[in-house]
This record gives structure tokens, C-alpha cells and sequence, in this order.
């Protein structure tokens, strides 16, 4: 029944990533109401603040993107947002510019920063990135005041921009219509971003970069752009605070001016839309209006009040209070996914006489792999070749070296000294995503499933893997389970199907070589055969070729072409299944193993 | 530069290196068990030199200096601990784990709003225990060469902790391996509290003995936390190896600054050496390259 | 959606609670005065200045008011920040609805307010150094420190009557202040033929100045031209210098007056060779006897907050308490006008009439300094007494 209206509700809205969760219009709503109801009252203390407090929400907005689609620390984003701020006020200021002009060049230095903030990002991440732009922070200020030539200096710079903060109404100005504009773009871009192609990339890339290689997907790229995005939100806050101020000066731009924004976010909680609003306006509001008249308890108040917050909402406060909300709804319907959904829904058989004759083309060929880690020798001189349309089985004890290989094939592992060709060209340095373009699609001993994408988009990721995210023509082989899968939630699935759910991405990615790691792993007996199936499926209509890394020995002998044994980095035997099974070196290695 | 100079700027550097080396230790301690970095440190160690300056008799001995000084450390690792507590409750129960982040910082604004309460934005000044030293004909305070002694000292005893204790050992196995370690049976919230106690004791000693040649205010914590950890940063998290190197060329490099480009260009040399280290050694110079994720 | 109108609700009726407030001071009505004191923020002083102000209005309002009228004070913590300064402006003047105004300390946040309380037409006098502050930004503002190219000048002739100096160097804070007075101190030693040695700055609250005073060292100057702001700074400059064993001379700002840090951290040797400006209300010649009016005020901080007479400097004190006396004395003299130009015009003919603390005030053409060399003197600082009183040099 459930699976019934999960249907019919699905059925509703065929269009998916248009819908705006409802969060953001009650965002909207409430920000605009707290600039347009003390503006038409006339109240200019109000008018100010809360202007003042949306554009700080922009920012914050932007930083919660970061910080939860990008997974990117920034502890920088007020220097961003200073940059802009000074660029305009010295544009106008000092050179006498027209606003519009100055505020280009705003928001061009402020992406200038953003893109400074991503070129670490290429190679660093994490707190490490954090750090970067924490110090950029922390000197910011200083460098303003060191270069007072150009900037103005400890005096500040004074900016007024009439046409723009001329009341049209009470004190309703054209510079809070804009803000609340800027901010309610910010809010729906939010909203959106997750059903997008860009968004679901970011989400990979901040979960598991490795599994983003693996899809034909350059972290770095995706990282950049998130900052870039990031800093033009923020810059554009930055811009509106000169005419909103009407003056700028470095020590409002402080390092602990930077920190707040990250503070905001997860106070309000992080990743959650209204978080950022929330957590503005306990942390600005709080302090510097409701205590405003306690200037000396100010601050031990303030800290009193973080420290309660975050011990009462361990999540933030949206985020505790919408899971606390989620909870006393009961919990959500259980989900399964079966491999008979996957392929070949009319439920046919596959027969031995519908093989395609394999051609024999090496596709696969590592030459004399070493590899060591200290002492440790990873790979010791192991070569491996796996031909087109075969199942090439890859077996060994724990720690032979089995994930180094596969490791060593996708990229993921650079060697001391050997080769590794892919469809006959050397790729030996190549990075995994570069490889993963050519045709190789994955997967991984602890699958790479994103709870915070359904299990349709975590399928769909596969579709859009190495640049193909703009193929609308060609329709997944899945479609039918779309309206089914769409709504749910990965986190419900059990480990074993999470395996499949993963399989069932590479499969949809239409990579012609497939490498399985350990795929059986935590599936029932029934959900082992089905995998069988599946995978002569894959070989026999599909014409894949895989390299399956497995520990239930009997699965592998039953569909491998090929069988290759590794033992403590080096290649132990290789062959036809039946010539493995009677290598009494083999024998050695398996005793008192499963049945081989 | 004179031989004079040399020695003053290389004595002072590794001096106030010192201070950035304790405070990035006492970040390893429960970075490494929990994953926590405690942006309390600043404040904290401020504190132990406030409790200095207040406690302190205007001409001590030795039995009462002494005396003070077991008072206060014990008083920081008594804090510290309780600051644990409250730091890893929020933790239990959430699914994002970056409370942290705000609860460390909130102690770290309490902290320093009382001491602003207290003493208002005047610097608290601690007479030195011992004379100055004369380096080169010039007079170097007693407390750099007494800072630097402490930081070999909990480089030496912490190293000895991890190996030869056994909530010393148990703590490197959560460090290596959380669940692991929680496998294994180790009690997990328990080590974490120890850490940050033992954190405590190494931000008591420093404030305490740095005290003559700290800058004691209610604003100068979060200075002396940043230093740290760009220190701590550029020598490798969790490294404790690192946290010394990385303080000493801190250290040393901005005292440098300041006197070739002056002393509003400190933190601008020190930001310049962090951005080269993280991007041709992300994981600082002695810090560990993350371990395999595939 | 409950949730959104609750919220929707508690704003309307928030703004209109807030609205119907308006601020019309009749007579009879108190004088409501808006005090920017920076109370909390890096570098702030906030506290100081507050028990000045604080204990100013005390004694006012016991004393009958101003023109009748009792004080309302109301404290603007803008935490050396501009944005937050706007936002108190913008409460201080349309939500409290105040008559005039002491401060900003910090030039920053000065030039930030000063549109807001310019359009009020609400008299001010703030305590901020930059010379960017003039009629022209302020025309109701006054500040009650030197300007950058009095002290300027002092500083350099003072080192040349002094120590004979011929060539010199520059050390100073990064304040706006110090910044300001940096560059006229190269003007005026430009002109006067002066060689300069080197220039170096230092953060607020720097412990450790060996490294800058070496780098000045290297050049051998026959002095160093000093401008700090607080005595702590001052403390941290001269124990630098005694550790590197060197007794250049020091020609000091007003902030090198501010003796009492480095006196209880390394005691009166340590202000060899140095001299200061500070506010000749605050200093002597042994002939003529101490100045009463400043053990007055002393004597008044000790019984209204005693923790603070021992903490902050009297003569800093000292600029906010007759700041307050400054505003009352204009408006009593106007027949109980408040507005801004009516207060301004007085102050500009009459501020020599002045007489607080500090006397001798002034304003110059084109100015709104209040404090020119009349108010200022050389002193020796070791020589600061229990009030923070100190012996002038030229006696």
C-alpha cells in the first residue's frame, strides 16, 4: 500500500527540481516581512538593522552551501565580503565612480578572492582549507591598513550612494528592496542546487571525492566552482553593505567577523535552508540589539547563549527541532530493491547461446606493478590482463593485494615502477577521472552511497558520470523504477543493498569495463544468485567486460572466463577456472577455505 | 645583521615559538582523541596568567611560587576536564558533529568576558621569577629560555605518556582508531576526557610560566591561539613533532619580520608560510598523509 | 505554517512597539545624551571613558541639570567596529531620540556616525585624532585630542630643544591616530632639514618590540619620535629598549605620558631620556603648585568607582569629563538650545571662556581640535604622581 502512494505521489509531480521545498518561501516571507514591516512603520533603527542582518543572511546562505553541498571549510567568506565592500566604497569614495560601475568592480575583486579560495582548494581540503582562509582572514585587515594608499587606510572610506537609500515609503529604500531580492535569490538557489546535476556532483565530491573520480568527475573543478558561487553571493552582500553603512573601515572586517558566518550556519543548523536565518539572527540579533543596553555583560551573555543553544540543539536549531519533528512522525517506510528490477524485467532467462563470441581485445594489461608503502609491499611485480567480454575473477587471501590492484587500475594508486594500459592506451599516471572517462566505471568495498540524494538520483549519478550529464536523449534502462525510487531514502536501505544500489549506478554510467570490488559482500543467497545473473547479463547482452574482486570463491567459479590468484602482492597462478581448481598451489591457499 | 641581533631575534623567535609549540600540543592531545580542536586554548592559557597575575605575592619565593603554580595547573586541568564534558555531551546525540566548533569558541568568549569584567582591556603585567639573562650583552627575559625548557619538557613527557601508560597507550590506539579502539573495549569518553584535562595541564604550565612575557589581556587569546595553530598547522596536525618545528619557525619567522619589514607584517609572513606548506605538503611537515580511503 | 504567522505576528507587533516612541525633548523633559564608548572589541576603552562620562552626569544632574533639565545618559557600546557604530547611531539617534553626544574614541567609527549625527543636528564631542575629521564632515563635532600635526610638531621641536636632535627616527602604533601623525612628523622634519633613520610600526598590545627596536638601532638616531596610545604599549616600548641596553632618547606623544604601566612594570629608570606631551591640566611647575581642578576629579573617580581610579589613566579620564562639562556650559550659554548649531556656534566663539580640567582650549581656523599647544606641555612622565599629575620639563 505504501508502495502505492509513494507512487501516486510521485506521479503528482513528474517534474522533478522544480519543486521548491516550502522552507524557502517561509524564509522569503519572514525576511521580507522583517524589512518591510519596521520600513513602513518608519522605523529607521529597525529598517537598518534588519537590512543590515539580510545581507549578513546572504552570506550565510552562501556559506551553507559551502559547508553542505561543497563540504568545503571556509573561515574566509567575510574577507570576501570585505573586499567587495571596500572595492565599492573606494570606486566611489575615493574616485568618485557611479555606484552600478563601482559595484562591478566589487563584485570582481570579491571573485577574485573566491577564485585565490579555490586554488588551494584544488589540492588541500577539509579544516586544512579552513586554515588557508582562516589566515586570509586574519590578515585581511591588516593588509588594508598596511596599503592605506589604496584603500583608504585606518580612516576608512566614506561612500554614499543617494539614489539608493532615498526612502520610497516610510524608510522602505531601493537598497532594502534589493537586499531582500538578493537574499530570496540566494534562498531559491539554495533550494534548487540540490536537484541539479552541479548540486548532486558537489554532494559526490564533499561525501567521497574518490567515488566522484570514480564517476568521470574532477573534484577540483566542482570545488572551485562552489567557492566561485559561494564568493559572488557574497559579494554581492558585500557590495549593497556600502550604501547601506555609508562608510567602510577595516576593523569591521575582523577576523571574528568570518568566523561568524561559519558560526551562524551551524548554530541555525547546518545544511538546512532556514539554518543560516536562524542562526543570523540569534547571533547578530541577540547580541547587539537585545543586549545592547548590557554593553558589559554583552559578550559573557552571548557565549552563554551559544554554549545553551548548542547544547540544547546539538544539530542547530532548525536541524534539531525539524529531526525532533521528522521523529514524532513516525518512521519512514522500509525499502528493498531487488536485482530482478534491475535487468531483464520480463523475467527472461539468459541462455549460454546468446554469448556474443568475445574478440579477444586486451583491455585491461598491467605490467609488472610494484608498489610498497614503507615495509609494506603492496604490490610485488604483479602483471594482470582481462580481455574483452570476459568475467575475469580476482581472488586471494586478505591482504594479497586484490583492492590494490583494482586500485592501481582505476587510478587511485600510484606505482613505484610498472605499466597499466587501459583499452590499449598507457595510463599509468592519468588521474582516476580521467580514466573513469575513458570507459571504466567502479565500485567499492564500503559502497558509495549519498543518504543525502534518493535512490533514484543515486542511480541517475551513474547516467551523468564522465560528461554525459547532458544526455537527455538517451533514457536510463531504469526508468520505470524512477516514480518508485524517487522519494526514498538511501540511509533506510540494508549494507548488502547498498552493494546493488551501486552496482546498478556503474551499470547505468554505460561503461564498457566494470570493476567490481567485492560485490557479494553482506547479500542473502538468494540476492548471490541474482548477482550471478546479473553479471552474465552484463557480460552476454550488454557486452561488459568485469574484473570481479570477490571472496565467495564458488560464485566466482561459476561465472568467470578467467581466473587470476594473488598472494602478498604477486601473481600466484592465472587461467581457465578448471586449471586454477586443480593448481595444487592454489589448493594451498585456499584449505580450510569454501568450497572451490 | 649583527651577531647581537642575530642571537636576539633566533632567542626571542624560539621563545615565543614556545608558547605556539605548547599551545599546538595541547591541540594534539584532543585532536587525536576526539577529533575536537579546542579553540578554547587562547583564553585558556590567558587564564593561567591572569590566576598568576592575581595569586602571585608581589616578591615570591620560591615554596610560594611554587605553591601557586600547582594551585592554578591544577585548577586548569580541573576546567579543562568540565569543558570536556560539555564539549563531547552535544556530540552523543548528534548527526552532524560540528558542535564543537561553537561550544569550544563559547567557553573561549565566556572566559574572556569575565576576565574583561574583571579586569577591563588593560594588559595584566606578572613579575618575572627569575632575573633576565644577558645574551649578547642584552638582556633577555629568564621566561623565554623557562618556556622553552617546558616545551621540551611535555614534548619528552607526553611522548612517555603515549608509550608507557596505559591510558596513555589507550589513547594512541583511539588515536590511530576510534572504532577500534571502541571494539577493543577501550573506554572511548572517558580517554577523550583525560586528553582534554591533560590538555589543561599543559595550558596551565605555559600561561603560568609564560606569564612575564605573555601579553595577559581579555583580547590577546584568540592571538595566541591563531599563532599556535598556523604553527601547529604548518608542522602537521596531530604531530607533536610538528607543533614544535612549526612553533619554532613561527616564532623565529616573525620575530624576523617584524624587524626587517616591521611589525604590522607579522601575521602577513607567517600566513605567506602556511599557504606554501599547505600546498606543496597539505598535511603540514611532519603530519601524517591521510590514510587510505579506497 | 502556524509557525510562520506566529512569527509574522511577534515582528508587527515588535516594529509597532518600537515605533511609537517618538523623541520630542520638551523642557522639562531630561537632556538624553548618548554616550559611544567602545565597552567591549579588540583594543577597547571603552570602561575608562564611561565612569568620565558616568560620573560627569552624576554630578550634573545632583547639581540641578543642565539648564534645568535632568541628564539621561544612554551608553553605545559600538565595539570598535563601524558597522555596529552605524547601527548604535542609528538606535541613539531615532529609537532613544538623543539631545547630544560624547565620543567615538576610535576615528574609524567617528567618521562612520558622524553622518547620522550631523543629519540630527546633534551636537557631539568625540575624542578621535584623525585629520580627516573636519567642520566640513562634523560641523556640530568637536574632539578633544590634538590633532595629528599639533602633537606633530611638538613632538619633533621638543626633540630638537631637548636633545639636540639632528637625525631621527619614527616609531609608532597602527592606529589611525599614529598614522596620521606619522606623516605630518615627516612634513614638519622635512621642513625643519631633519634626517629621518627609519620608520617602524607595532600591533596594539604587542609584548615583545625588540625586534623593531633594532631594526631603528641600525640607524643611529640621536632620538625616537614615539607615538602610542595606551600605557601599555608605552610599558612594552620602553622595556624593549632596556632590554637592548640602549638609552636613546624618546620624544613621546600624549601617550607616552601615560606612565603608570611601565612604572609598576620596570620602575622610573626606565623614562631615562624621555619626555611627553600631555595635557597641561594634568601638569606642574614646582613654583606654581599641582592643579587643583585635576585632584579634584581625581579624588571624585576614587569615591564613584575606586577600582577604576586605579586602573585607567586620569588625564584620558579627564577629555570625557569635560567633554560633558564642554556640552552643558554651550547650551546653558545658548539659553538651553540643545541643537547642534546653536551649541557648535557657541563653542566655536566662546571655548576659550572653558574652564575644566583642561583650559586653554581652542579652536582654529578651518578646525574642530579642540586641544591646541596652549593645552599641551612637555613633562618629564617618571615624574607622575598619586593623581597621575607630572612635572613639566621646561620649569
Amino acid at each position: 500500500m505504501s508502495q502505492n502512494s509513494q507512487l501516486a505521489s510521485a506521479d503528482r509531480s513528474p517534474v522533478q527540481g522544480l519543486r521548491l521545498p516550502s522552507m524557502v518561501w517561509i524564509g522569503i516571507l519572514a525576511i521580507a516581512a522583517s524589512i518591510l514591516v519596521p520600513g513602513a512603520l518608519g522605523n529607521q533603527y529597525w529598517s537598518y538593522t534588519f537590512t543590515l542582518v539580510t545581507l549578513y543572511i546572504i552570506v550565510a546562505v552562501m556559506q551553507n552551501m559551502l559547508v553542505s553541498e561543497a563540504g568545503q571549510m571556509s573561515f574566509g567568506q567575510g574577507a570576501i565580503f570585505g573586499i567587495a565592500a571596500v572595492t565599492t566604497a573606494v570606486m566611489i569614495g575615493l574616485h568618485g565612480q557611479p555606484f552600478w560601475f563601482s559595484a562591478i568592480g566589487g563584485l570582481i575583486a570579491g571573485l577574485v578572492l573566491g577564485g585565490l579560495f579555490a586554488a588551494p582548494a584544488l589540492r588541500v581540503q577539509g579544516y586544512y582549507l579552513g586554515f588557508v582562509t582562516l589566515s586570509a582572514a586574519l590578515v585581511f585587515p591588516q593588509l588594508l591598513i598596511a596599503l592605506d594608499s589604496i584603500t583608504g587606510g585606518v580612516n576608512g572610506v566614506p561612500a554614499f550612494v543617494m539614489s539608493l537609500s532615498t526612502p520610497l515609503y516610510g524608510t522602505i529604500t531601493p537598497l532594502s528592496l534589493l537586499a531582500i531580492l538578493a537574499m530570496a535569490a540566494a534562498l531559491i538557489f539554495h533550494g534548487i542546487l540540490p536537484h541539479t546535476v552541479l548540486g548532486r556532483r558537489m554532494i559526490i565530491v564533499s561525501n567521497s571525492p574518490e567515488a566522484a573520480q570514480a564517476l568521470g568527475i574532477h573534484p577540483g573543478t566542482i570545488r572551485s566552482i562552489a567557492f566561485l558561487i559561494a564568493a559572488f553571493g557574497t559579494a554581492v552582500a558585500g557590495v549593497l553593505y556600502v550604501p547601506l553603512v555609508g562608510f567602510v573601515g577595516p576593523t569591521a572586517f575582523r577576523v571574528d567577523f568570518s568566523i561568524f558566518f561559519f558560526l551562524a550556519v551551524i548554530v541555525g543548523g547546518q545544511g538546512k535552508l532556514l539554518g543560516p536565518l536562524i542562526g543570523v539572527w540569534l547571533l547578530y540579533l541577540v547580541p547587539n540589539v537585545l543586549l545592547a543596553d548590557f554593553s558589559h555583560y554583552r559578550l559573557l551573555i552571548y557565549g552563554a547563549v551559544a554554549l545553551v543553544v548548542m547544547l540544547a540543539f546539538p544539530d542547530g536549531v532548525v536541524g534539531t527541532v525539524s529531526s525532533f519533528i521528522a521523529a514524532r512522525r513516525g518512521g519512514a517506510s522500509k525499502v528493498a530493491i531487488s536485482l530482478n528490477d534491475a535487468f531483464d524485467h520480463d523475467g527472461k532467462d539468459v541462455q549460454a547461446d546468446d554469448r556474443a563470441e568475445p574478440n579477444g581485445a586486451v583491455l585491461i594489461s598491467v605490467q609488472e606493478a610494484r608498489k610498497s608503502f614503507g615495509n609494506a609491499v603492496a604490490l610485488g611485480g604483479a602483471s594482470l590482463t582481462v580481455k574483452e567480454g570476459t568475467i575475469h575473477g580476482l581472488v586471494g587471501p586478505n591482504g594479497s593485494g586484490k583492492t590494490s590492484m583494482l586500485n592501481t587500475i582505476s587510478g587511485f594508486m600510484t606505482l613505484d615502477s610498472g605499466t597499466v594500459k587501459l583499452f590499449g592506451r598507457v595510463v599509468t599516471g592519468l588521474a582516476p577521472w580521467r580514466r573513469t572517462r575513458m570507459g571504466l566505471g567502479r565500485t567499492f568495498q564500503t559502497p558509495r552511497i549519498f543518504d543525502r540524494l534518493s535512490i533514484w538520483e543515486n542511480v541517475q549519478i551513474g547516467r551523468e558520470g564522465y560528461g554525459r550529464g547532458g544526455d537527455a536523449g538517451r533514457s536510463s534502462k531504469l526508468e520505470v523504477f524512477a516514480a518508485k525510487w524517487r522519494d526514498q531514502d538511501p540511509s533506510l536501505l540494508p549494507h548488502g543493498q547498498r552493494r546493488l544500489l551501486e552496482i546498478l549506478r556503474v551499470m547505468e554510467s554505460d561503461a564498457p569495463l566494470i570493476l567490481l570490488d567485492e560485490p557479494a559482500g553482506g547479500l542473502s543467497t538468494e540476492e548471490r544468485t541474482e548477482l550471478s545473473r546479473l553479471l552474465v547479463h552484463f557480460r552476454d547482452r550488454l557486452g561488459k567486460t568485469i574484473l570481479l574482486v570477490e571472496h565467495d570463491l564458488s560464485m566466482v567459479w561459476n561465472v568467470a572466463d578467467e581466473i587470476t590468484v594473488m598472494e602478498t602482492g604477486t601473481i600466484a597462478a592465472s587461467g581457465l577456472p578448471e586449471n586454477i581448481k586443480s593448481n595444487p598451489k592454489v589448493r594451498a591457499l585456499f584449505t580450510g577455505g569454501r568450497d572451490a | 645583521m649583527s651577531i647581537d641581533e642575530l642571537a636576539l631575534i633566533l632567542v626571542r623567535g624560539l621563545g615565543q615559538g614556545a608558547i605556539y609549540a605548547l599551545i599546538g600540543m595541547s591541540f594534539n592531545i584532543v585532536v587525536n582523541s576526539s577529533g575536537i580542536l579546542n579553540f578554547a586554548n587562547g583564553t585558556l592559557m590567558i587564564l593561567a596568567g591572569v590566576l598568576a597575575f592575581l595569586f602571585l605575592p608581589a616578591t615570591p619565593g620560591f615554596v610560594g611560587w611554587a605553591l601557586v603554580a600547582l594551585a592554578i595547573v591544577a585548577f586548569l586541568f580541573v576546567f579543562v576536564l568540565l569543558q570536556g564534558v560539555l564539549t563531547l555531551f552535544p556530540l552523543k546525540s548528534s548527526v552532524e558533529q560540528h558542535s564543537w566548533l561553537i561550544t569550544t569558541m563559547a567557553v573561549s568568549v565566556i572566559v574572556s568576558a569575565c576576565i574583561h569584567l574583571y579586569g577591563g582591556s588593560l594588559a595584566f603585567r606578572v613579575p618575572p621569577l627569575l632575573p633576565p639573562v644577558s645574551v649578547f650583552g642584552l638582556s633577555t627575559p629568564s621566561a623565554y629560555f623557562l618556556l622553552i625548557g617546558l616545551a621540551a619538557f611535555w614534548f619528552v613527557m607526553i611522548g612517555w605518556f603515549h608509550k608507557n601508560t596505559r591510558a596513555g597507550l589507550a589513547m594512541s590506539a583511539v588515536a590511530q582508531d576510534l572504532d577500534a579502539g571502541k571494539a577493543a573495549g577501550i573506554p572511548v569518553r572517558r580517554i577523550q576526557l583525560y586528553a582534554f584535562g591533560i590538555s589543561g595541564l599543559v595550558l596551565g604550565t605555559t600561561g603560568f610560566v609564560g606569564a612575564p612575557v605573555i601579553n595577559i589581556s581579555a583580547e590577546t587569546g584568540i592571538g595566541y591561539l591563531l599563532s599556535g595553530f598556523t604553527a601547529l598547522v604548518i608542522g602537521g596536525l596531530g604531530s607533536n613533532l610538528g607543533a614544535v618545528v612549526g612553533g619554532s619557525l613561527v616564532g623565529v619567522l616573525s620575530m624576523f619580520a617584524a624587524y626587517r619589514f616591521g611589525g604590522i607584517y607579522q601575521d602577513t609572513v607567517t600566513m605567506g608560510l602556511l599557504i606554501a606548506v599547505l600546498m606543496f605538503r597539505p598535511e603540514g611537515i611532519f603530519g601524517l598523509a591521510a590514510s587510505r580511503k579506497v | 505554517m502556524k509557525l510562520t504567522r506566529r512569527i509574522l505576528a511577534s515582528l508587527l507587533v515588535g516594529g509597532v512597539m518600537t515605533s511609537v516612541m517618538p523623541a520630542f525633548a520638551d523642557d522639562g523633559e531630561p537632556i538624553k545624551l548618548g554616550a559611544f564608548v567602545p565597552v567591549t572589541g579588540a583594543g577597547a576603552l571603552g570602561e575608562a571613558s564611561l565612569v568620565a562620562v558616568e560620573l560627569a552626569v552624576k554630578q550634573i544632574n545632583e547639581a540641578g541639570g543642565i539648564a534645568g533639565r535632568q541628564v539621561q545618559l544612554t551608553v553605545a557600546d559600538y565595539q570598535t567596529d563601524p558597522t555596529i557604530g552605524v547601527g548604535e547611531a542609528n538606535r541613539l539617534v531615532h529609537q532613544v531620540g538623543i539631545d547630544m553626544a560624547v565620543g567615538p574614541t576610535y576615528s574609524q567609527v567617528t567618521l562612520a556616525v558622524l553622518p547620522l549625527l550631523s543629519a540630527g543636528q546633534i551636537p557631539s564631542i568625540n575624542v578621535s585624532g584623525s585629520s580627516t575629521f573636519t567642520p566640513a564632515v562634523g560641523p556640530y563635532s568637536f574632539s578633544m585630542l590634538p590633532n595629528a600635526e599639533t602633537q606633530a610638531r611638538a613632538m619633533v621641536e621638543n626633540a630638537i630643544a631637548e636633545f639636540d636632535a639632528k637625525k631621527v627616527a619614527i616609531f609608532s602604533d597602527n592606529g589611525a591616530q599614529a598614522k596620521t601623525a606619522v606623516a605630518e612628523i615627516q612634513k614638519v622634519l622635512e621642513e625643519k632639514n631633519i634626517a629621518l633613520t627609519g620608520i617602524q610600526e607595532y600591533n596594539y598590545n604587542s609584548q615583545d618590540l625588540t625586534p623593531q627596536l633594532l631594526a631603528l638601532r641600525s640607524g643611529e638616531p640621536d632620538a625616537i619620535l614615539l607615538f602610542t596610545s595606551t600605557g601599555d604599549d608605552t610599558a612594552n616600548v620602553l622595556l624593549s629598549r632596556a632590554q637592548l641596553n640602549w638609552d636613546v632618547n624618546i620624544s613621546g606623544s600624549y601617550g607616552v605620558s601615560l606612565a603608570t604601566q611601565a612604572l609598576a612594570a620596570g620602575g622610573a629608570d626606565l623614562f631615562n631620556n624621555v619626555i611627553a606631551l600631555n595635557y597641561a591640566g594634568f601638569t606642574y611647575c614646582k613654583a606654581d603648585g599641582k592643579p587643583q581642578r585635576a585632584i579634584d576629579l581625581v579624588e571624585a573617580v576614587r569615591a564613584y568607582k575606586p577600582d577604576s581610579a586605579a586602573r585607567y589613566p586620569m588625564n584620558f579620564l579627564a577629555l570625557f569629563y569635560d567633554s560633558v562639562f564642554i556640552l552643558k556650559t554651550a547650551v546653558e550659554g545658548n539659553g538651553g538650545d540643545t541643537s547642534g548649531p546653536a551649541v557648535a556656534k557657541w563653542i566655536e566663539e566662546n571655548i576659550q571662556s572653558f574652564d575644566g580640567v583642561n583650559s586653554g582650549l581652542a579652536v582654529g581656523a578651518g578646525s574642530h581640535f579642540l586641544i591646541g599647544l596652549d593645552a599641551l606641555a612637555i613633562v618629564k612622565p617618571a615624574t607622575i604622581d598619586e593623581y597621575g599629575i607630572q612635572e613639566r620639563a621646561g620649569c
